[in-house]
């Protein structure tokens, strides 16, 4: 019972996210950046002109999935809200975790959506790419790994499921949504560059500093263990990732994701709506 | 003697306001009792309080103290929030879905299922007279019609109880007059109706039992002719009384040394000629 109401409330809020406006437009704006950056030619030899389109590419990916996330995530909390949809779906025996959860997976299958449109795009653009210029080199070996590409959003899309959670949780006691995306994009910056506030103090020789080296690490995610994609994709030219780093990633995003879901039920129980 | 549909004992909430945590009270004490199979009338102005009682039968809100019973069991129980069926003021459904599957939807996260919710969601849509529009976008719908399907979405579980707040507000008269006969029609089927509204004309219609609510607390509560009982005024209502046989009655009156509060012909009301003019029309035009 707890899993179809889950389900079906997930399926209203995909139905909800893929039909608006803002979705579309970011996933255009998405599809036609990976499309134009395979007609920059700076580069003369074929692993950097590749890896040029794949930094372009995925920066283009990660930028306008994080926007897309942090944005469609507030905007159908607040509809809900705003609209009494909520009210009218939580006066009956729901749950508010399960309306949580049905959200939180509704809008993972609308960045999956976008993950996969992009990631097929990309994969291929790049495999026509990567062909001419092996064959203008006379290489014979694949300068691009395609399976791993989609590996690689595979970790975006694990990436964008704890942005979506720590949204939630955020919404989960904020009274607007304008406040929710500033917010949340602070607690981002916060989470990009916690490492090198980490690494700095666990170098201190003090305990004190080390402590709060390790509360760093453990409190707060630390997303730049998402950017391996050069590692993964051109693994010809770069050393390979050591094995169990992608399930390792995997593990730490649904932790992080589960923390921060915790959080946004425990907020969201006692809010008013 | 089985249990009220609602109960609430000695109920309070207070909120806290800004940082300092100042409390405001916003029900004080309230006991109320809601008999089954009758239409209550929660009125009051403005912050009075009546969303916020809402929202404590319908589990949304916990009270700071007292106690709130659907039916002998707590409000915000699984099996209390069952038993009801909430329609929110100027409700705004999901626009990219027709009628059907917005009640289909609301049907199934009620747990219905298979054959047995399609079954329900037409009689449901039947008797809220929407089943001739149910497969258009609730986009298109007019304020009445999205009014009626909200009905719906309330009623598609069969609750016991039924919570509608402010189901008449924006309505023009003919929506609010399909409104009150399918709230009549439903309270002869045995549901109990609290409504929420700031429409007394249309209250005094419908509702059997009436609560006044004012800065959180009961202020007035009753049946409604005992509440609206007959003032000492007598009023008589003669039909077609020529100008002259007027002025015998008066002057009759009068040697009884009766005085005459007030006199003249009677009126009727503007809803009755916007009603009667709007069916007249739509008879004639489908008889011709």
């Amino acid at each position: 019972m707890t899993f179809l109401r889950v389900f079906l409330i997930a399926r209203i809020t995909f139905s909800e996210g893929v039909r608006a406006r803002f979705f579309s437009v970011l996933l255009l704006i998405s599809l036609g950046l990976l499309l134009t950056a395979t007609y920059f030619q700076q580069f003369d030899f074929g692993t950097s002109e590749l890896k040029f389109i794949l930094d372009f590419s995925f920066g283009a990916v990660l930028f306008f999935g994080s926007v897309l996330t942090v944005v469609i995530t507030t905007q159908i909390f607040f509809n809900e809200i705003e609209h009494r949809t909520a009210i009218s779906i939580l006066s009956r025996a729901i749950s508010r975790w399960e309306f949580l959860l049905g959200k939180l997976f509704g809008i993972a299958t609308l960045l999956f959506f976008f993950c996969l449109s992009t990631g097929i795009l990309l994969s291929f653009l790049l495999g026509i790419k990567a062909s001419e210029l092996a064959r203008e080199s006379n290489l014979t070996e694949n300068l691009v790994n395609q399976i791993e590409i989609f590996q690689f959003l595979g970790l975006q899309w694990l990436k964008f499921i704890v942005l979506t959670a720590m949204t939630l949780c955020i919404a989960g006691f904020s009274r607007s949504s304008l406040y929710t995306i500033v917010v949340t994009f602070l607690a981002i910056l916060v989470c990009q560059l916690q490492h090198l506030a980490a690494e700095i103090y666990a170098g201190s020789e003090s305990m004190i500093g080390r402590l709060f080296a390790w509360c760093l690490n453990t409190l707060i995610p630390n997303l730049q263990i998402y950017n391996i994609g050069d590692q993964m994709v051109l693994s010809s030219v770069n050393e390979p990732l050591p094995s169990g780093t992608l399930w390792g990633i995997c593990l730490y995003s649904i932790i992080y994701a589960a923390i921060f879901f915790g959080l946004a039920v425990f907020l969201f129980r006692n809010r008013e709506i | 003697m089985g249990n009220p549909a609602i109960k609430l004992s000695g109920l309070t909430r207070d909120f806290s306001i800004g940082l300092r945590g100042y409390k405001l009270r916003a029900l004080d004490e309230v006991n109320l009792e809601i008999p089954t199979g009758r239409i209550f009338g929660l009125l009051g102005p403005n912050g009075s309080g009546k969303s916020t009682t809402i929202k404590i039968i319908l589990g949304l809100l916990r009270p700071s103290s007292g106690q709130c019973d659907i039916l002998g069991v707590p409000a915000g129980q699984r099996e209390a929030r069952s038993r009801i069926g909430y329609l929110p003021e100027s409700p705004f459904f999901y626009q990219f879905l027709t009628g059907r599957e917005l009640v289909r939807f609301f049907a199934a996260i009620s747990g219905l299922r298979g054959r047995a919710r399609e079954q329900q969601v037409d009689v449901i849509l039947e008797t809220v007279r929407m089943l001739g529009s149910a497969d258009r976008l609730v986009r298109t719908y007019s304020k009445g019609m999205v009014q009626r399907i909200g009905l719906a979405q309330a009623l598609v579980h069969n609750p016991d109880i039924l919570i509608l707040d402010e189901p008449m507000s924006g309505l023009d008269p003919i929506g609010t007059r399909e409104v009150i006969e399918i709230l009549q029609d439903l309270r002869d089927s045995g549901k109990t109706i609290l409504l929420a509204s700031h429409l007394l004309s249309r209250v005094e219609e419908i509702c059997d039992e009436i609560a006044i609510l004012h800065k959180g607390q009961i202020v007035c509560q009753g049946s409604l002719p005992e509440i609206t009982k007959a003032s000492e005024s007598t009023i008589f209502k003669i039909p077609h009384l020529s100008p002259a046989k007027e002025k015998a009655v008066q002057e009759a009156l009068r040697l009884l040394d009766i005085k005459i509060l007030e006199f003249g012909k009677d009126r009727r009301r503007l809803d009755d000629v916007f009603l009667t003019a709007i069916f007249d029309q739509s008879n004639s035009a489908k008889e011709s």
